[in-house]
């Protein structure tokens, strides 16, 4: 059966390039409102194609883009695998940046470029094409469910809503994120921590001729508590900020020596001209299982052209935390608070306020499941290496949704490469990538079946 | 002149003073607003008309921008020049919501006018004008009078300064009074001896060079903001000194003499906490309120450019941060030689994935040094004693009036710098005021200063 599945595979590529290429001419921007209809039409597209192969399929509607969800039941007693992905994409601007338009995918040198081509169509067409594949092979080898959602770009409400309410009925044994990145299997994430710190003084605008010298400046106190935050050497002075901490497994330490990844290629990518840090860690480590803070930006004073010599009455800076496994958002920010508080100079006072819902929790994705041994197996027969365990330093929401709400064996892994430029112009997908991660999602499935 | 006579003439005239300074109260000579460019030039007509009137020759000085008001009276030959700066121009009025009557109709309640320009400065000038008036009548100035009243005081145009600079040779003169200063405590006249000069500046620190995802470089890539807080931080600490290496080197102490008079300006922690709406001072604690006030230097930040800041949560590392920060300066700190130290050592601050560059915004204001020891300070000192009763207070300010150096560089001789308003007056601020007995004051003190002046 698989190798019939395998066979059709290789044999369709051009119609799965077609198809491919039918999806990408649908400007999907969830952001921007002229695209509603957009959204709704790729939708209903993915609909009619799961129909069109023998699936059940449809709409789940919500306040926002619906999310397309398809199942297939067909093996009883067998295990439900579940896939997600998203079908909106980013705005495509800066337009005159593209070399061929975002909307007509247009194929150079073995690429698909085109708005979304790894972000995320090429990513849940490639498990599409591997299911109908299997669907005229005969039925897959074990149950499939497909929940490809509308917003993930713009963070909508629809499918965590669905999520939520429903994940009782969407338990199943393994899920797929199909938005990672090409050979890199996901053992965590950080979460963040987004707080506003504010610093009061005068109670209002003061002359600093007049009042320098003697009043306290909330810009300069506010220097004091940032400093005092994260020292020149990369170590967050908060107290009991690293208590949590827990150190990444051998077995992740081990594949991260072999990940290909240099000080000089961040150099490149960065355009520093040095790394900071702590010093006395790993790239990815840093990166990835230590926690981090940084200013954003500050707020207050003035910042026009010229001059004005003004003791401004308040300063405000946006400082965010990336967190990993195990620490607390809400112990951190109780103790980022009391450190702040401290650290105020005597005529000043301070206001730590956190932004969004309190911040999320680092996140460890259980790396011991047989899941990913099938996994790293079906790259192997596709790819020819298995993949490596990486973490991401940032957060996937809908990873956290599925771990809080959904009873399921995670993986994240996916099809594109860091170079194919996601969210940015000429985003592309090499097409190989495409074919071969069709045929890794069949073997995938049959993998997952024998476990 | 009789001194007696003028100042009778002075008393018996105040109602008629009043009403000539209403007048000019009433024309919005706004300078930093363009559709007001016609009133200024009408309040420097007003003057020029009100010198011609009582035989004094006077004349507009054009230039680019508002014209200043040059007016002379040389009919003492052998007698010394006095050369009296103030300025006819206003600050906008706005927030105009909060002026009790408008800023434009001199309206008076309890004792006190109020208006746009009420002690910044027409009130200063104005008491000028009639007390030349009254020397007119009386027998004429005891000492010759050169009067320079510019238009551009409160928007820093290029006029006066120009025209000093231009002029110098032909300006010669033996005392010069800046007239645009003020009380600082009720009943005490006080002469500015000393002024903070101040170098404004711009240090940038750049680090990636695209804006990065905290997400992604979080932990790996240097961020100029976090490196800016190290900066600032390093460049004053918590106790509030300096650590820019040589910035007290040149540091004058006060005399003995100013530190005394100080003791007895009655400015409490309490009246300054107050005035701020803050619950604690800062600075160096050590010094007095006062010498920090006015003889320390100070740094401060005005203000962090760059980065993310409206509402919500974006989660970038920025490619650079960029901070307004200056520095006031006291005699005998050199604004060159502090800008130097202060861009190193900035410099040197910088981590290691970060590079930090500075700028000086606009030309340094040097800090000026007015003296307590020439005669017209003293003759100053004499005359208000006799007007108030109470011995003058040497006393300086944390500011700056940039046009002091231009009079200082240009005539190169001591200055003497005060001002009539009470404290209160609310200059720059809705429901600005003057005190019309302080007015009057102001009068008979240039009658007396004349006078001490020929002795």
């Amino acid at each position: 059966m698989i190798e019939k599945a395998l066979a059709l595979a290789r044999a369709g590529r051009a119609q799965a390039e077609k198809d491919f290429i039918e999806e990408l001419s649908i400007p999907s921007v969830s952001s921007l409102s002229e695209h509603r209809a957009d959204c709704r039409r790729n939708a209903q597209w993915l609909v009619e194609r799961f129909l069109r192969m023998g699936m059940g399929a449809h709409l789940v509607e919500g306040d926002g883009y619906p999310t397309v969800e398809a199942q297939w039941m067909g093996r009883p007693g067998a295990p439900l695998f579940t896939i997600y992905g998203h079908y909106d994409v980013q705005p495509s601007d800066p337009l005159e940046e593209w070399k061929s338009p975002p909307f007509l995918p247009d194929v150079r040198e073995g690429f698909i470029y085109a708005r979304g081509a790894s972000d995320n169509k090429g990513q849940h067409m490639a498990c599409l094409k591997a299911m109908e594949h299997w669907m005229a092979a005969g039925g897959p080898p074990l149950n499939i469910r497909f929940l490809i959602e509308g917003e993930e770009e713009g963070g909508g409400p629809v499918l965590p809503g669905l999520l939520a309410r429903e994940g009782d009925r969407l338990k199943s044994d393994y899920t797929f994120i199909a938005d990672g990145t090409l050979l890199q299997l996901l053992t965590g994430l950080r979460g963040v921590l987004y707080t506003e710190i504010e610093v009061t003084g005068p109670a209002k605008d003061l002359h600093s001729g007049g009042f320098g010298g003697f009043s306290p400046n909330p810009f300069n106190t506010l220097a004091h508590i940032l400093s005092a935050l994260k020292a020149r050497d990369g170590k967050i002075g908060i107290p009991h900020f690293y208590d949590a901490v827990l150190p990444p497994s051998a077995e992740e330490l081990g594949s991260w020596k072999e990940f290909p990844i240099t000080e000089e290629m961040i150099l490149r990518m960065t355009g520093a001209p040095a790394l900071e840090g702590e010093l006395d860690y790993s790239l990815p480590e840093r990166g990835w299982a230590r926690p981090t803070l940084d200013v954003h930006g500050i707020m207050g004073g003035f910042t026009g052209e010229g001059t004005k010599t003004v003791i401004p009455a308040r300063a405000t800076a946006k400082v965010s935390m990336r967190l990993v496994p195990d620490q607390d958002p809400q112990t951190i920010l109780a103790n980022l608070r009391d450190f702040v508080a401290e650290l105020a100079t005597p005529g000043t006072r301070t206001k730590v306020t956190a932004l969004g819902e309190g911040g999320g929790r680092g996140l460890l994705i259980d790396s011991s499941h047989a899941g990913i041994g099938a996994a790293s197996r079906a790259f192997e027969k596709s790819f020819g290496r298995p993949p490596f365990l990486v973490r991401a330093g940032y957060s996937i929401p809908v990873v956290a949704d599925f771990a809080k709400h959904v009873d399921t064996r995670l993986f994240v892994t996916g099809f594109g490469t860091e170079e194919d430029g996601a969210h940015s112009p000429n985003e592309r997908l090499g097409l190989e990538n495409f074919h071969l991660g069709t045929e890794m999602v069949i073997h995938l499935m049959q993998e997952l079946s024998e476990i | 002149m009789n001194l007696d006579q003028a100042l009778e003439l002075a008393r018996e005239s105040r109602p008629q003073a009043e009403a000539d300074y209403f007048d000019h109260l009433r024309i919005p000579s706004i300078s930093a607003l363009s559709r007001h460019a016609g009133d200024c030039r009408r309040a420097a007509e007003n003057l020029i008309n009100h010198f011609r009137r009582m035989g004094i020759e006077s004349s507009l000085v054009e230039g680019d921008g508002h014209p200043t008001v040059r007016a002379e009276w040389m009919g003492a030959p052998g007698k010394p020049i006095l050369t009296v700066y103030g300025h006819y121009d206003v600050q906008p009025p706005d927030p105009v919501e909060l002026w009790e009557s408008p800023p434009f109709e001199p309206t008076v309640r309890n004792g006190k006018v109020y208006a746009r320009g009420a002690s910044d400065s027409k009130g200063n000038h104005f008491a000028c004008v009639k007390a030349a008036e009254y020397a007119m009548a009386s027998g004429g100035p005891p000492i010759n009078l050169r009067f320079l009243f510019e238009g551009e005081e409160e928007g820093g145009g290029n006029v006066l300064p120009g025209f000093l600079k231009r002029e110098a040779s032909h300006l010669d003169t033996d005392y010069v009074l800046i007239d645009d200063g003020g009380f600082l405590t009720a009943g005490h006249p006080n002469l500015i001896v000393g002024l903070r000069g101040i170098i404004y500046t711009e240090v940038e620190v750049r680090g990636p060079s695209v804006d990065l995802h905290s997400g992604a470089y979080g932990g790996i890539a240097p961020n100029p903001f976090n490196t800016m807080g190290h900066v600032i931080a390093g460049l004053k600490g918590r106790d509030g000194h300096i650590n820019v290496p040589g910035f007290y080197d040149d540091v004058q102490k006060p005399t003995a003499e100013e530190m005394a008079t100080w003791e007895s300006l009655a400015i409490t922690e309490k009246t300054l906490l107050e005035q701020m709406g803050v619950t604690a001072i800062e600075g160096e604690l050590e010094y007095g309120l006062l010498e920090r006030r006015w003889a320390r230097p100070t740094l401060d930040v005005h203000g962090i450019r760059g980065g993310f800041t409206d509402e919500g949560s974006k989660t970038v590392i920025p490619a650079v941060a960029t901070a307004k920060v200056s520095m006031r300066l006291v005699p005998n700190q050199d604004p060159n030689q502090i800008y130097e130290a202060f861009a190193r050592y900035c410099e040197s601050l910088a981590t290691p994935g970060t590079k930090v560059k500075v700028r000086q915004i606009g030309p340094p204001s040097p800090p000026v040094s007015a003296g307590v020891d020439h005669k017209g300070a003293r003759a100053a000192a004499a005359a208000f004693e006799k007007v108030w009763g109470v011995p003058v207070s040497y006393t300086r300010t944390g500011g700056s009036i940039p046009v002091s150096i231009d009079f200082q560089k240009a005539l190169g001789k001591p200055l003497v710098i005060t001002g009539f308003g009470g404290p209160g007056g609310a200059a720059h601020s809705p429901n600005e005021n003057m005190d019309l007995e302080y007015f009057h004051r102001g009068t008979e003190f240039m009658l007396r200063y004349f006078d001490e002046l020929a002795k």
